[in-house]
C-alpha cells in the first residue's frame, strides 16, 4: 500500500488509463493491419501480375503521371480491389452485428444464424430462385432484394413473437431458432421441388462467396455499413450496462426494450444488406466477437470496432487464400474461414489469456 | 431530498402484489423493508426505481413526480443494487463500476469519471480488484462492486434489494457499514429490502413491515420489531432482547 | 483427345446384327468403355416371350422384353430418343428434368425427382413392362433397381446422358428394343454425318490453330476436361482454357480469365426455355463485366450464348455444330447449324424451329 492517499487513488486510475490507451493503440494497430493486408491482398492473385506492378497500379490512382499497363490497372482496380473491399466490409458487418446481437441479448451463442436471419435470407433467395417471385421488383436483383427483405421480416416476426411475452431474451432467441428451422424446412421443400439447375443455384447461394463482387455493390454497401456501425457504436455504453441485466441497465437510465429493438434492427439491416450480396457466410458473426472478447475484453466501446475489424481481417485473409491457393480455381470462402478461424478460436479458448492490453 | 410513495399498487395481470403503499423517506435515513417472502419488498424497490411500472399511485421526489423525469435524470438520483449480479461476458471490475457513470457521460469517458470510480473503489477498499475480472470474484466482493456501481451514479437515494443475502457475516457487516457510511457522509438515503431482522434493526432508522401486499406497520426499530408484530407478520414466536446499541435483538423461537 | 475418339460409325450397321460398337478413349477405363458400348448383342426369338439381349450401363448382358408396351423412362434423353423413333405412346411415366422437343411428355406421370430419386411405388403403380433408368446418380437408383427387380419388373440401366458419346449407342439399343432399327439408323446416320464432318475438318488442326475457349455456366463457373463440354469444345477444334483444373466445375478467378485472354466465350444460359431477350441480357452482362471487357473474345464480339437444350441429350450434336461454327467460322462457312437444327426437328419430331437456342 502506498503512503500518500492521492497516489493510492491514482493506482486504479492509472491502471485503467493505461489499459484504455493500450486498447486504443491495439485498435489502431488492428485497423492498420487490415489496411496493410488489404493492400497486400491487391498484389496477389491468379494472374502473373507482379507485386511491384500491382502496387504501381494502385499508386497510379493516387499519383498522377505514374504509368501502368492497362492490364494491371484492370486487374488491380476493377477485379481485386472491389473484392478486397467487399471482403473487408462483409467481414466487418458480420463481426459488428454479431457483437451487438450477443451483447444486446446477453447470450454468447447468438449470431445472425441462431436468430434465423441467415435462414430467412436464404429462404427469400430460394423462393426467388425457384419460384421467380420476389416481394419487390423483378429481374436480376430479385434474389438480393428478396434475401434482404426476408431477413428483415424474420427479425420482425421473431421480435413480434418475443414482444407478446414482454421481450424476454430467452423467448426471442428461441423464436429465432424456431424461425430458423421453419425457414430451413421451406428451403428443403424448395430444394426438393426444384429442378437440377435451381438446386445448384440454391446450394451455391447457401455457400456464399465474394467472387462475383461488382464495384457497384461495394459502393452501395460502404456507406450503409459505416453509418450503421457508427450508430451502433453509440450504443456501446448501453450494451455494457445491459450485460449486467435488464434491471441494472434500466436503473442506469437505459430504456432497455427500446435499445434492444434499435440495436437488433440495425444489426439485422447490417447483416441482411451484406448477405444479400454475398450469400450466406457463417461463422464470422458468431466467432469474431468471442475472439475479440478473449483479446480485448467485453467493453463494447472497443469490442464493436474490434469485432468488426477482426471479422474483416478473417474474411479478407480467408478470401485471399481461397482465391489464390489452387488458383485459378477458387475455394469457397466459407470453407477457408472455418479452417482458419476455428483452430485459432480453439487455441485462444484453451489458452484463455484474456489480458492482451495489460 | 425526500422520497414519498403515495397509494402505490402493482400487479401482474389479474394478480396484485402491492396495494396502496404510502410511505416517506427523509434525507439521510436508512429505511429497511422487512416482511415474509412474497410480501412485496423487492417489488416495492423496483417500483420506486421505475424498473417496474406501478399500476397506480405515484412516487414523488421532493414533491415532484418521479415518473415525469427523463430516465437519465432519474437515474442520477436513484442508485440500484440488485440482489445478485451476473455478468455473461468477462468485464473487469473497473469496467463494471464505470457503467454506473452511464447517466453522466456521453460516449467518451473523461478523467473525472475515472477519478470518481477510482475513489469509490478506494472508499470500498477494493481498488486492488480494479483490473480483475468480475466473474472471478466471490459473492461478497461482487456485492461490493455492485454497490460501487450504484455509488458512482452519485445518487440521492440508494435502493438495495436484499444486499446481505448470500453473504458471510463479515461481508454482511462490511456491506451494511458501507451503506451507513455513505448515508452519513453524503447525506443520501437508503431503502433496503431485508431478510435479516437483526441487521435491519441494527442499521435502520426506520423499519417498514410489509404483510399481504400492504404495509403492516412502520416506525423506528424498537416500535416495529416487537414479538407481537413478528408473530402477526411472520407467524413466528420470538423473543426480542435489548441488543447492541440498544437496538432490538430478535431471537426466533418456533413457527406457530 | 485422340483421333480414335470419334464415332466408329462404320460398325454401326453391323451393331444392329449383334456387334458391339466400341468408342475408344484413352482416358476412360475399361468399365467406361463398356458402359459406352451399350449396344444390342442379339435378338432372341424364343417361343412366345420375345426378349432382346442388350448390354446395360455396367456392361452386363441383360434380357429385356422386345416391344414393351408400357415403359417408364426416368432419364430425359431416352424419352427424347423414343419420341424421335416415333414410339412415344409406349411411355407411361417419366422422371425429371422434362425432355426437350417432347411437348406431350409433361403430361406423363412423374415418378422421380432430382433430390430423392425414383419412387418405386409410383412406378409399380404404372404397371410397366420395362423401366429405363440412369445409372449415374449415386446409390438411390441402385436401391430402386433392386426393388424393381424384386417385383420382377425388367429394368435396363442406361449410361448417364452426361457422358459424351452415349447418344448413338442408346438410340441403337432403343431401336432394337422397340423394333424400330430403321428409324434408329436414320437418326444415327443423320447425326454421324455432321459429327463426322466436324471431326474431319478439325482433326488435323495443330495446337496453334485451336482458338482458346472459355465456357461459362454461371458467373465465373466453368468446366474442366472431365465434363461433356470438354468433348464439345475439343471436337469443335477449340482449347478449353480450364481443361486442367482439378475441380470438375470450378469457379475460376476473374483475373486469370482476363490474363488467359480467350478467343471465344460461350455462355450456357440459365433456364429451361430462355427467350431471345434473356439471352441478349446474358450476353450483355458477360460483355460488360469489368474483368472481361478487354478480353479478345469480347473485343472481337465472339461471345455466344447457348441454350442448355443444346448442351445435353439429343440436342448435343446440334450444340457441337454451333461450337464448331463459332470456333472455326472459316472452316464451317458452308454449314448453317440453324438449318440443320430445323431439318433435324422436322425429320424426327415433326416440329418447326420456334424457340431461340443461341444468341
Amino acid at each position: 500500500m502506498s503512503i500518500n492517499e492521492d497516489e493510492e487513488i491514482l493506482y486504479a486510475e492509472e491502471v485503467y488509463t493505461r489499459a484504455s490507451w493500450k486498447k486504443t493503440l491495439l485498435t489502431l494497430f488492428l485497423f492498420i493491419m487490415v489496411l496493410t493486408l488489404g493492400v497486400l491482398a491487391t498484389t496477389i492473385g491468379a494472374s502473373s501480375l507482379g507485386i511491384s506492378e500491382s502496387l504501381h497500379a494502385l499508386l497510379a490512382e493516387l499519383i498522377p503521371g505514374e504509368e501502368v499497363s492497362h492490364f494491371a490497372q484492370v486487374v488491380v482496380l476493377q477485379l481485386r480491389l472491389p473484392r478486397i473491399l467487399m471482403a473487408i466490409i462483409t467481414g466487418m458487418s458480420l463481426g459488428v452485428a454479431g457483437a451487438v446481437m450477443q451483447g444486446v441479448l446477453r447470450n454468447p451463442l447468438v449470431s445472425p444464424f441462431t436468430l434465423g436471419l441467415s435462414s430467412g435470407a436464404a429462404c427469400g433467395a430460394a423462393i426467388a430462385i425457384v419460384l421467380g417471385v420476389g416481394i419487390l421488383g423483378t429481374g436480376q436483383y430479385i434474389i438480393m432484394i428478396n434475401a434482404f427483405l426476408f431477413s428483415l421480416l424474420t427479425m420482425a416476426v421473431v421480435y413480434g413473437i418475443a414482444r407478446i411475452r414482454g421481450t424476454s431474451i430467452e423467448t426471442l432467441i428461441l423464436a429465432g431458432v424456431a424461425m430458423g428451422y421453419l425457414f430451413s424446412a421451406v428451403i428443403s421443400l424448395l430444394q426438393y421441388a426444384s429442378g437440377n439447375e435451381q438446386l445448384r443455384e440454391i446450394v451455391f447461394w447457401l455457400m456464399g462467396g465474394l467472387y462475383a463482387t461488382k464495384s457497384e455493390s461495394v459502393i452501395i454497401l460502404i456507406p450503409i455499413v459505416l453509418f450503421i456501425t457508427i450508430l451502433l457504436m453509440r450504443y456501446s455504453w448501453d450494451l455494457n450496462a445491459m450485460s449486467a441485466g435488464e434491471e441494472v441497465a434500466s436503473s442506469l437510465g437505459i430504456n432497455v426494450s427500446q435499445v434492444r429493438m434499435i440495436c437488433l434492427f440495425l444489426s439485422t439491416v447490417l447483416t441482411a444488406s451484406v448477405i444479400a450480396f454475398t450469400g450466406i457466410i457463417g461463422f464470422i458473426g458468431l466467432v469474431s466477437p468471442h475472439l475479440c472478447r478473449l483479446m480485448i475484453g467485453s467493453d463494447h466501446r472497443y469490442l464493436i470496432p474490434w469485432s468488426g475489424l477482426t471479422g474483416a481481417l478473417l474474411l479478407l485473409v480467408s478470401d485471399t487464400i481461397g482465391r489464390t491457393m489452387i488458383s485459378p480455381t477458387e475455394i469457397p470462402v466459407g470453407v477457408v474461414t472455418s479452417f482458419i478461424g476455428v483452430p485459432f478460436f480453439l487455441y485462444l479458448l484453451v489458452r484463455r489469456k484474456r489480458r492482451w492490453w495489460q | 431530498m425526500k422520497l414519498s410513495v403515495k397509494e402505490l399498487s402493482f400487479g401482474y395481470g389479474s394478480t396484485s402484489t402491492l396495494e396502496d403503499i404510502t410511505m416517506e423517506v427523509d434525507e439521510g435515513k436508512i429505511v429497511s423493508l422487512v416482511g415474509p417472502n412474497g410480501a412485496g419488498k423487492s417489488t416495492l424497490i423496483k417500483c420506486i426505481d421505475r424498473i417496474l411500472k406501478p399500476r397506480k399511485g405515484t412516487v414523488f421526489l421532493d414533491g415532484k413526480q418521479a415518473a415525469m423525469l427523463t430516465s437519465k435524470d432519474f437515474s442520477k438520483m436513484m442508485g440500484y443494487v440488485p440482489q445478485s449480479t451476473h455478468e455473461v461476458f468477462p468485464y473487469t471490475v473497473f469496467d463494471v463500476v464505470l457503467m454506473g457513470r452511464r447517466p453522466h457521460i456521453g460516449w467518451r469517458v473523461n478523467a473525472n469519471d475515472v477519478k470518481i470510480v477510482a475513489k469509490t473503489l478506494k472508499f470500498l477498499g477494493i481498488e486492488d480488484f480494479a483490473s480483475r475480472y468480475f466473474d472471478e470474484l466471490s459473492g461478497g466482493e461482487k456485492q461490493k462492486i455492485a454497490m460501487a456501481r450504484a455509488i458512482v451514479q452519485e445518487p440521492e437515494f440508494l435502493l438495495l434489494d436484499e444486499p446481505t443475502s448470500n453473504l458471510d457475516i463479515r461481508h454482511q457487516l462490511e456491506v451494511m457499514n458501507i451503506v451507513k457510511k455513505l448515508v452519513l457522509q453524503r447525506r443520501i438515503s437508503a431503502v433496503m429490502a431485508m431478510h435479516d431482522l437483526n441487521l435491519a434493526s441494527r442499521f435502520s432508522d426506520i423499519v417498514v413491515m410489509l404483510k399481504d401486499r400492504g404495509i403492516y406497520t412502520m416506525g423506528d426499530p424498537v416500535s416495529v420489531l416487537t414479538p407481537e408484530n413478528i408473530e402477526k407478520v411472520y407467524g413466528v414466536k420470538s423473543e426480542v432482547k435489548n441488543g447492541h446499541m440498544d437496538r432490538p435483538y430478535i431471537m426466533p423461537l418456533e413457527p406457530i | 483427345m485422340n483421333q480414335e475418339n470419334g464415332y466408329c460409325r462404320s460398325m454401326s450397321n453391323e451393331a444392329v446384327c449383334g456387334l458391339v460398337g466400341v468408342i475408344m478413349n484413352k482416358k476412360k477405363s475399361l468399365i467406361i468403355l463398356m458402359i459406352a458400348s451399350l449396344l444390342a448383342i442379339s435378338l432372341t426369338v424364343g417361343g412366345e416371350a420375345e426378349t432382346v439381349k442388350v448390354v446395360d450401363a455396367s456392361g452386363i448382358y441383360v434380357d429385356v422384353p422386345a416391344s414393351p408396351e408400357r415403359i417408364v423412362v426416368l432419364p430425359s434423353t431416352p424419352i427424347e430418343l423414343i419420341y424421335a423413333l416415333g414410339e412415344e405412346k409406349r411411355i407411361v411415366g417419366r422422371g425429371v428434368p422434362l425432355p426437350a422437343y417432347c411437348p406431350s411428355a409433361k403430361d406423363l406421370p412423374c415418378v422421380a425427382s432430382c433430390s430423392v430419386g425414383p419412387n418405386v411405388e409410383a412406378m409399380l403403380d404404372l404397371k410397366p413392362d420395362l423401366v429405363l433408368m440412369c445409372a449415374s446418380n449415386g446409390t438411390k437408383p441402385t436401391a430402386a433397381l433392386e426393388r424393381l427387380q424384386a417385383a420382377s419388373i425388367p429394368v435396363l440401366s442406361l449410361p448417364s446422358s452426361c457422358e459424351p458419346d452415349t447418344l448413338l449407342p442408346q438410340i441403337e439399343t432403343l431401336g432394337l428394343i422397340l423394333d424400330r432399327q430403321e428409324k434408329a439408323n436414320e437418326f444415327v446416320e443423320f447425326i454421324e454425318k455432321y459429327l463426322g464432318l466436324i471431326e474431319e475438318r478439325t482433326k488435323d488442326l495443330g495446337p496453334d490453330e485451336k482458338p482458346t475457349v472459355y465456357f461459362e455456366c454461371k458467373e465465373y463457373k466453368t468446366v474442366n476436361e472431365e465434363t461433356p463440354l470438354q468433348h464439345h469444345i475439343s471436337l469443335a477444334g477449340g482449347t478449353n482454357i480450364a481443361a486442367n483444373q482439378s475441380v470438375e466445375r470450378p469457379i475460376v478467378s476473374s483475373e486469370w480469365v482476363l490474363e488467359t485472354n480467350p478467343d471465344i466465350i460461350i455462355v450456357g444460359v440459365k433456364g429451361e426455355s430462355p427467350t431471345e431477350e434473356e439471352m441478349r441480357a446474358t450476353r450483355d452482362e458477360v460483355m460488360s463485366r469489368p474483368g472481361l471487357k478487354d478480353v479478345k473474345a469480347v473485343r472481337d464480339g465472339k461471345v455466344y450464348v447457348i441454350s442448355k437444350k443444346l448442351l445435353r441429350g439429343i440436342g448435343e450434336p446440334i450444340g457441337c455444330l454451333y461450337f464448331a461454327k463459332w470456333i472455326h467460322p472459316a472452316l464451317f462457312e458452308d454449314i448453317d447449324p440453324q438449318a440443320i437444327h430445323e431439318e433435324f426437328l422436322q425429320m424426327f419430331f415433326g416440329q418447326e424451329l420456334e424457340e431461340t437456342y443461341v444468341y
